[in-house]
């Protein structure tokens, strides 16, 4: 664990060096500890891979106290990982993987080997973990893909993303929530806005939650209101 | 309705103080690039610290006022006018109705801000109206869209004294809190992130090089040339970004990022630039010289603290 200041009115917490669940995990456990504790001191918090960026308010506190008091504030985080609650249930996202929404489909099936049914079972096959948001608004980074559908980015970035894309990249997978650039191969669409997710008030989707896609027709993708 | 805009100009967008507790969600902050002079346009005129502003990049605005109030215009000198006659920046001024008020195009420094008694009127979205077109978000339909011809600008809160202090005193900012954009910057860099990885020689390099402002520099990050500095690092783990963070990609060529900027990323970073300093650059045009020196955190947040206090935010 290491703490520093970044700027004037913010600290980075580093968990590791890593990405993968036990880090996420230690993630997801300090930023819930921070928030009990120190909440009052916070404008902003960024969860990430494996770290924090905190805002804060300097009315409150100045840097060098607030990090001592972190430091203190996660003496606890691995006694703290005892009381941990139950994982919670997935997020279920239904994602058509047509051809008339997954333009870069053929060039993953040629990179990986696999056909169109191989990368739609693998893509739905696991719960995937929210390990940051960030990029654009309720953009999640999502992992880790299975081996077998790890493919690299396009060498050249699109200036259009359609909003609800499915994407990959490397080991991540990820749901493009609004029209963006974007250098991810598109393997389907979704109908539902991810952004509102992130936001509804019973288990919004953050980092450390839980995602499973499900391959839906385009019919049932174009009845929920998605955008061939 | 306070004003009716006859040409939006450059780029124009309504800004309050900034959109904050919105960051985990991927949401950019917006808000003034120049802090320090929206903050004065504000305070000119007795308004909340977070009333909405515009912020005028460049000028080639011309409004129509509709009723009489009393505005302030603080930051770049953008050569405005009250029905055509000029006034100077860091000032509060009587409008009448039927008044024009334009901004020709910069003389110094680049942004200019508007604020009225009272603050703009815009919806909040996600407790805020700062524009940000990139997300279509806040701005005066909500949308994220810049200022265009025939939209109306009316006032948040008809304050009950905005018709008296129209016809009151003008009010100036002591000149001692002017900054020149025309004078050498120098920013103090705050060293943090992956300051650890540049090595002594990358941060020589960087502490005694002139960088220029580059023509690609906007609201999510100001873009500086000059001698490359490298860290050795391919990339990061995506990490949360601080305003004012100068992030160096590959080319090695620094970016300081700014109001817009994006919540998380995979470029190494070499430190963050303090935030005033960033404010100042935010007015410097492409081919403007900066240089970076080392600063100091204690004073540096004993100066922001000051600077807080001050304007009253958090309050």
């Amino acid at each position: 664990m290491r703490i520093e200041p970044a700027g004037e009115s913010g600290c980075m917490l580093y968990l590791g060096d890593q990405i993968d669940p036990q880090t996420s995990a230690r993630v997801c456990l300090a930023a819930a500890l921070i928030r009990q504790r120190l909440g009052s001191y916070l404008i902003d918090m960024v969860p990430s891979y494996a770290s924090i960026f905190m805002s804060i308010d300097l009315s409150r506190s100045d840097i060098r106290a607030f990090c001592e008091q972190l430091n203190a504030a996660l003496q606890d985080l691995d006694s703290a990982g005892l009381e941990r609650p139950q994982a919670v249930e997935a997020v279920h996202i239904g994602v058509c993987y047509d051809a008339e929404v997954a333009p870069d489909m053929d060039e993953v099936m040629q990179l990986t080997g696999l056909s169109r049914d191989e990368v739609v079972q693998l893509h739905c096959r696991e719960p995937y973990r929210v390990y940051a948001i960030g990029f654009s608004p309720g953009f999640c980074f999502m992992g880790n893909t299975d081996a077998r559908l790890r493919v690299p980015r396009k060498a050249t970035p699109r200036t259009r993303v359609p909003a609800g894309s499915v994407a990959l990249a490397d080991q991540q997978t990820a749901v493009y929530p609004c029209v963006s650039p974007g250098g991810w191969q598109l393997v389907g669409r979704t109908a539902v806005d991810m952004l509102s997710l992130c936001q509804r008030d019973s288990s919004p989707l953050q980092v450390g939650s839980r995602v499973r896609f499900e391959p839906v027709s385009l019919a049932d993708f174009v009845q929920a209101g998605g955008r061939v | 309705m306070a004003f009716e805009v006859i040409r939006p100009g450059f780029l124009s967008l309504v800004q309050d103080y900034g959109r904050y507790g919105q960051q985990h969600l991927g949401m950019a902050t917006g808000g003034p690039l120049d802090e320090h002079a929206f903050l004065w346009a504000n305070r000119l005129l007795g308004n909340h610290y977070n009333c909405a502003t515009l912020e005028i990049t460049l000028g080639q605005v011309r409004l129509h006022a509709q009723q009489t109030t009393r505005i302030a215009i603080a930051g770049g000198d953008l050569g405005a006018c009250i029905n055509d006659q000029p006034i100077a920046p860091w000032c509060s001024y009587r409008i009448g109705a039927g008044d024009s008020l334009s901004f020709a195009g910069p003389r110094k420094g680049l942004r200019a801000y508007l604020a009225v008694c009272g603050g703009f009127e815009a919806p909040l979205r996600y407790g805020s109206c700062a524009t940000v077109m990139r997300e279509a978000c806040g701005g005066l339909h909500g949308d994220g869209r810049r200022l265009e011809a025939g939209d109306r600008l009316g006032l948040r809160q008809q304050r009950g004294d905005c018709a008296r202090i129209a016809n009151g005193p003008s009010q100036q900012v002591p000149p001692r809190f002017v900054p020149d954009y025309t004078a050498p910057l120098c920013l103090r860099l705050l060293p943090a992130y992956q300051y650890h990885h540049f090595d002594r020689a990358q941060r020589e390099q960087l502490f005694s090089s002139d960088y220029r402002v580059s023509p690609d520099s906007d609201r999510m990050g100001y873009r500086l040339t000059g001698p490359a500095i490298g860290s050795g690092l391919d990339g990061i783990i995506s990490e949360g970004i601080a305003y004012g963070a100068v992030q160096v990609p590959g080319d090695g060529q620094p970016i300081v990022l700014l109001r817009d900027r994006q919540t998380i990323g995979g470029y190494p970073k070499v430190g963050c630039v303090a935030a005033l300093d960033a404010a100042q650059l935010a007015q410097r045009a492409p081919g403007a010289v900066v240089r970076f020196r080392e600063g100091d955190l204690g004073a540096v947040e004993a100066q922001r603290q000051a600077f807080n206090q001050f304007f009253g935010i958090g309050t």
